[in-house]
């Protein structure tokens, strides 16, 4: 397995001041792809000099590997250009759809988990990785629908693209932990699913519990329930990149490197349970 | 339901609340299909509500909270998003707020948002480098009536009705805008270095500029000046025009008839 990055955050402007005038505790940094798919000026300037310093790796939310409307050629020419420039670590995107007929519904959609649906997505994740000339990593969403149809749980689904396709997984532990509680699922069902040797990087996140359905909304620090989980699969899958996603009511950045901390001393934990095993 | 006509019910719900998707969801036991489904029905609107928002504060700061997010909400359901990016969302948001009532009404608000439009075109725009002044030394006298002007990626000029960007600095200093007032003129926006900047042309510049971004020659610049001040001083106003233009980083290139290379 090749050696991990580390501990990341996801690079949010509101912390370009912190980043570039302090020194933050931060291995590497994972830049969402869209948001630099832009002609020029200051968020292109941002990024480059964040590379000059740290690693970092590009995290798309428009590729819609699912959807049924053709692959955007320019979506991924765009995407190629990006990558040329910023030389990410690697790049990653969901296993979902974001839109049909044309339209951009800006939401990461369930699949339902079927075979017409596996065939489909295997068979664009092979094209868009011979597009970028790269292996790609696919992170489970979290979700609030099941359907009816879906033939196989999520996780058979997710492992079998994986295998199919021959591409790595990003896997959001905090989204299996939201979508158990949704789905009525057991969380570690998942995770003893998941190849292991495909998991590339691991997304932490906070959310809002609702009582009967929980929203995964990142404006929350990540919960003790999900610190768990976040053991497990570090006991599963050995030192994985590991980083937090924050998008709502972002607080300094120092208080995302506290958050940070915790992950290095539950990942230490867990890595030594994992050799005692 | 196959995948696609599946995909399509789903769209259908969310853009226009339509309910075949309802038969192929299964409920949980705590939720029922309709809570789940409206996470997704809620979380749409709500944030194509937020990027416009943010992407316009200014048209928020004039509307207020309550009266922007009906009009936001009105344009959401109008306008589906067609980019990859939300970056691109509001492109039309000017243009609607011009044409529908009652919000043609109020002129301020589709002046801000072509206003803020163009800060945000100006923010990401291609970087070129920009010829400083002393490029105008460089050129031989007889270039000069022939002279064409490249202007940078980031410069636009934008006709308002209204003094939008005023109560724009106003918001952006965190504070409440007073409505702005009524008056007819033109802006400039652009970026220098990594600096989006704007400010007010006179009427005179507006009209050099116009010509010069069309692509006009110095000679059509100072016709243009001409019919703004006497015909006598137009060729020394366009130079300094010109002057104020390369100082400010807004042109990137010249070129001239009989010139054999840039
Ligand atoms: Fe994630």
């Amino acid at each position: 397995m090749t050696s991990s990055l580390g501990f990341g955050l996801g690079l949010r402007p509101v912390h370009y001041p912190e980043i570039f005038e302090g020194s933050p505790r931060v291995d590497w940094f994972e830049a969402i792809s869209e948001n630099y798919m832009v002609p020029g000026g200051r968020p292109l300037h941002a990024l480059m000099r964040v590379r000059e310093r740290w690693s970092v790796v590009l995290h798309g939310v428009s590729l819609s590997i699912g959807s049924t409307d053709p692959l955007d050629e320019d979506y991924l020419g765009r995407l190629k250009a990006l990558a040329d420039r910023v030389e990410p670590v690697w790049i990653s995107d969901h296993l979902c759809w974001t839109g049909v007929s044309g339209i951009n519904l800006h939401d990461l959609l369930p699949l339902p988990y079927t075979e017409e649906a596996l065939g489909h997505v295997v068979e664009r994740v092979l094209r868009v990785q011979e597009r970028l000339g790269r292996h790609i990593l696919l992170e489970n969403v979290s979700s609030y629908v099941t359907f009816a149809q879906s033939a196989v749980p999520e996780w058979e689904f997710l492992a079998e693209v994986a295998r199919r396709a021959d591409c790595l997984l990003l896997l959001d532990v905090n989204n299996v932990y939201v979508s158990a509680f949704n789905h009525e699922f057991d969380p570690l069902a998942y995770l003893d699913a998941i190849p292991g040797e495909r998991v590339r990087q691991i997304h932490l996140a906070g959310h809002e519990n609702n009582g009967t359905h929980i929203i995964d909304t990142h404006d929350h620090p990540v919960i003790d329930p999900v610190w768990s989980l976040y053991a497990e699969a570090i006991r599963r899958f050995g030192p994985v990149a590991t980083m937090i996603e924050r998008d709502d009511r972002i607080p300094p950045l120092s208080e995302l490197e506290s958050e940070l901390d915790r992950a290095r001393a539950v990942a230490s934990q867990a890595l030594k349970s994992r050799r005692a095993a | 339901m196959r995948l696609d006509p599946l995909q399509r019910a789903f769209a259908g719900y969310l853009l226009d609340g339509t309910d075949e998707i309802r038969t192929a969801v299964r409920p949980s036991s705590k939720a029922d299909i309709d809570t789940l489904l409206g996470v997704y029905r809620h979380g749409y609107s709500a944030r194509l509500v937020e990027v416009l928002g943010n992407d316009f504060p200014g048209v928020k700061a004039l509307a207020g909270e309550e009266e922007f997010e009906k009009l936001a909400r009105v344009y959401v359901a109008a306008h589906p998003s067609h980019g990859f990016s939300v970056r691109s969302f509001g492109d039309a948001l000017s243009e609607f707020l011009r044409q529908s009532p009652p919000y043609s009404e109020w002129p301020a608000l589709a002046d801000m948002a072509a206003f803020e439009a163009a800060l945000a075109d100006a923010f990401d725009a291609a970087d070129a480098e920009p010829m400083g002044p002393e490029h105008m030394a460089s050129l031989p006298p007889p270039a000069w009536p022939t002279l064409t002007f490249a202007f940078h990626p980031s410069v636009r000029r934008l006709g308002l009705r209204t003094a939008a960007p005023a109560a724009w600095s106003t918001q952006n200093a965190g504070e409440l805008p007073e409505e702005p007032a009524t008056q007819a003129g033109d802006w400039l926006v652009w970026r220098q270095g990594l600096d989006v900047k704007y400010r007010r042309l006179d009427p005179d510049e507006a009209a050099a500029l116009q010509a010069a971004m069309a692509g006009e020659d110095f000679s059509a610049i100072c016709e243009a000046l001409a019919e703004h001040g006497p015909e006598e001083e137009a060729a020394f106003r366009a130079a300094g025009l010109i002057r104020l233009w390369l100082e400010a980083g807004l042109v990137t290139g010249t070129s001239h008839q009989g010139q054999l290379s840039g």
